[in-house]
């Protein structure tokens, strides 16, 4: 081999392995860089430190291809600098026949060398250095900019807080609520208090800028007005304590006192059961042979009440002046007209006026009884009122709570449980309305927050109604939240013409 | 030929070129300008092949060849190609004649055509049975007269030329005699300082001044010397490709083959082109075969073997121009 032909396969090698170092630098620099930026910025979910791997992998990949693609054969070198320094194919020639004897083809070869030497190495030139000495620069520049873009994989953004600005409405209607409250048949050691709070809630929402903020306040409202209205509710504790005594006609008391399926005070529901009560008292239906009726079943009655009423009345926990309390307790011991006082008599009176003063004895009572079972009743539905409005104006969800309710509705006062049939007249038979809840027909009174009276349901629905229309007709609400409440009170409607198709 | 100069010498190579400045040197004396001609037709005889001078009459042509019989100290004759011209007047005849003691015998008297050189002046103004019996003198150096095959000394070396003026009563050259040419060369028209110099130098004297610098031997030696030049192989496929390029029923032909030819080189111009090509590069000082003596030759190489067909013509393309299409082109491939 040609001694100025190898300089040149030399020079050759050189500038391929330079070419594949710069290839290969390029490619590792520009694909770690790469990944390395789309990683800070968190485009790609793979670690930073992974660009080292990937660009170290690119660049010996890259370099490799270089590498390989820039081998020459002996012929392909020697056709190469035939053309570029017009050797007129002496090069090409003297390779073919560098294994051949022969003078001509020695001439040949010391003709080629000769040329070769006259050529500087240096002349075979590194051809479009520029491209790769501008990549290389330009892949640098995107690592360097690699390490330079910050890391945004630990940015957490703030959160997006939903803005709360209290509007006109929500104002306006919490302050009708405030107003409602107040003038509301609510017993006032239990009124002021939600007033106060509902008030307090109105000064807390003018100052509140966030959703959450606003939703915090108004549970924090809405657990207040559990507490008060629970607290308020004595008629559960009472009639637990008189059933606790498992004395059946203290049982039965019990029955009478629950208005677990009133929705408004109901003085027929009172008096009937008070009717019946009497009959139970004085042993109307009792068939059976040895049954003492009359007077005498009376007194048996009455005498075994007040052995276990103290006992009830202590067992309740409600104070004195609770009007739950003090209604039991009038029936019983008032000096006058109580049971107690009648008892003593009973021994001197035929049925008919042991019936007769039963019946004066009860009527007597029954109104403070009422009156009592009633405020609860009202406490109730005033509270449940305050929450219901809250919820609406500001779209928060009532919270779950326990309400006060005698629960024993359902079971028979010798301790069996009573069968649905009993439940019926607690169920309501109008069907229609929302939920697990009491359900009425358009002609039972209930209490209407706004005025303090009571009316028809199907009047207080339509007036309900109309404010609900002329609320939706503006842009407060969403037209998803517009159509939820619409449907809400399709369905109400939907029971009242249950019932006037029944 | 083959059994001729087997072992080169080296100083023989070197004093090759050196012989041939002084052909050229020589020829100078008598043959004012025309330098490519001179270097065809000594490319020819070196190569063993035959040229066809077309040009004009009084450029020269026949001073050429006769100096050019004085330079190499070979015989030289002259055949003036007429219509009445038969074979056996270019190749000889056998005759009658008494001999020595009165008995007939019948002799063969050989034609002008025994000479190492030979100028067929105006060939294609013979018939064609007389141009075919050049055939066989031109392809296989002998002649054969009845049942006698006589053979040619070598170098032998026909010059022939073509009058392109006078083409009433002319019997153009068949393909396959045309074939048998390596070279055309078109002889121009001197130029005013040529032709000044043609009339000063002949105002002195009309004879050949020119004197024998090589011998036939010399010629032979040339040869083999020349046949033994290198050509690699990315050399020979380009020559090679060149030739195929210029058919245009080839499937990857020269595009301009395909559009401005009729039919193209045989196989003999790859030989030919092949075999100058090593001569051009020893004149040249060089000792193995390039790209760019296959570009020189291939213009006398397939000037007189491809045919350019009407659209050339329309075009007012020439056969060099063609040539000179399908060069670039084979570059290009």
């Amino acid at each position: 081999m040609s001694d100025n032909f190898s300089k040149f396969k030399k020079r050759l090698q050189a500038i391929r392995i330079a070419k594949s170092v710069m290839a290969g630098l390029s490619m590792g620099m520009t694909a770690g860089g790469g990944v390395l930026i789309l990683s800070k910025l968190a485009v790609i979910d793979l670690e930073p430190i992974a660009s080292l791997y990937i660009g170290i992998g690119a660049l010996l990949i890259a370099g490799g291809f270089f590498f390989l693609l820039g081998r020459k054969t002996d012929e392909s070198l020697a056709e190469e600098l035939d053309s570029k320094f017009e050797l007129k194919a002496r090069v090409q020639t003297m390779i073919q026949y560098s294994g051949e004897d022969g003078n001509m083809v020695a001439l040949q070869r010391q003709d080629a060398d000769s040329v070769l030497s006259e050529i500087p190495v240096k002349a075979y030139k590194f051809k479009r250095l520029w491209i790769y000495i501008t990549a290389l620069a330009l892949s640098a520049a995107l690592l360097a900019g690699g390490f330079i873009v910050p890391n945004m994989r630990d940015y957490v953004p703030p959160e997006e807080v939903e803005v709360f600005k209290l509007s006109r409405l929500q104002e306006a209607g919490l302050t009708e609520l405030i107003k409602h409250v107040e003038s509301s048949e609510m017993e006032e050691e239990f009124r002021a208090p939600i007033a106060a709070e509902l008030t307090d809630l109105l000064a807390k929402l003018r100052e509140t800028h966030t959703v959450p903020d606003m939703q915090i306040a108004l549970a924090e409202t809405m657990a207040v007005i559990v507490d008060i209205t629970y607290e308020s509710s004595t008629a559960a504790e009472m009639l637990d304590a008189l059933w606790d005594t498992e004395d059946v006609h203290l049982r039965y008391l019990a029955k009478v006192l629950d208005t677990s399926s009133w929705s408004s005070p109901d003085w027929g529901d009172f008096a009937e059961k008070l009717t019946e009560y009497i009959s139970i008292l004085m042993g109307d239906n009792d068939e059976s042979e040895d049954a003492l009726i009359g007077a005498p079943r009376l007194k048996w009655a009455i005498d075994s009440m007040i052995r276990r009423l103290d006992i009830a009345l202590d067992a309740s926990g409600l104070p004195e002046d609770d009007e739950m309390y003090a209604a039991v307790d009038n029936l019983f011991n008032n000096q006058l007209v109580g049971l107690s006082t009648m008892v003593k008599k009973l021994d001197n009176m035929s049925d008919d006026e042991a019936r007769g003063a039963l019946v004066n004895n009860l009527n007597i009572l029954s109104e403070a009884t009422f009156a009592a079972v009633s405020l609860n009743r009202t406490n109730a539905i005033v509270g449940e009122y305050a929450m219901t409005r809250l919820a609406s104006l500001f779209l928060v969800p009532i919270p779950e709570f326990e309400r006060p309710e005698f629960v024993r509705t359902g079971e028979s006062v010798d301790g069996s449980q009573g069968s649905a049939g009993e439940n019926k007249e607690n169920e309501g038979v109008h069907g229609g309305g929302l939920g697990t809840g009491a359900t009425y027909g358009s002609d039972d009174y209930v209490l209407d927050p706004i005025t303090g009276e009571y009316v028809k349901y199907g009047e207080l629905i339509n007036k309900y109604n109309a404010l609900m229309l002329e609320k939706l007709s503006g842009d407060y609400y969403s037209e998803e939240q517009k159509e939820i409440i619409r449907k809400y009170f399709d369905l109400l409607f939907s029971g009242i013409e249950k019932e006037e198709g029944n | 030929m083959s059994e001729m100069i087997t072992e080169i010498n080296t100083e023989k190579i070197k004093m090759f070129s050196e012989k041939i400045a002084k052909i050229k040197e020589e020829l100078a004396k008598d043959v004012v300008g025309q330098a490519d001609i001179i270097d065809g037709v000594i490319t020819a005889i070196i190569s063993g092949g035959n040229v066809l001078l077309e040009g004009v009459p009084g450029v020269g042509k026949t001073r050429l060849v006769r100096s050019l019989g004085r330079v190499l100290s070979l015989p030289f004759s002259r055949i003036q190609f007429t219509p009445d011209l038969m074979p056996s007047d270019v190749t000889g005849a056998n005759i009658v004649e008494k001999d020595e003691n009165g008995r007939l015998e019948t002799k063969f008297r050989p034609g002008p055509i025994f000479a190492n050189l030979v100028l067929a002046d105006e060939i294609n103004r013979a018939t064609p049975k007389t141009q075919s019996a050049m055939l066989e003198v031109m392809q296989e150096h002998k002649v054969t007269v009845g049942k006698e095959t006589y053979r040619l000394d070598e170098p032998f070396f026909v010059l022939a030329t073509e009058n392109p003026i006078e083409q009433d009563g002319t019997y153009p050259l068949p393909e396959a005699q045309m074939d048998r040419f390596v070279f055309k060369l078109i002889v121009d028209y001197p130029s005013n300082d040529e032709l000044m110099n043609i009339v000063k130098m002949t105002q002195k004297t009309m004879e050949e001044t020119a004197e024998a610098v090589v011998t036939g031997e010399d010629i032979l030696e040339m040869r083999a010397l020349a046949a033994q030049v290198p050509i690699c192989d990315e050399v020979l496929y380009y020559a090679v490709n060149m030739v195929s390029n210029t058919h245009p029923s080839v499937e990857n032909c020269a595009p301009s083959a395909k559009k401005y030819l009729k039919y193209g080189a045989s196989p003999r111009a790859a030989q030919g082109l092949v075999t100058c090509a090593k001569v051009r590069a020893l004149m040249d000082g060089r000792y193995n075969v390039s790209y760019e003596d296959i570009d020189a030759l291939a213009y006398p190489i397939f000037r007189h073997r491809i045919k350019i067909n009407y659209t050339a013509i329309n075009d007012k393309l020439t056969v060099d121009d063609v040539i000179s299409l399908i060069i670039k082109e084979t570059k290009k491939g």
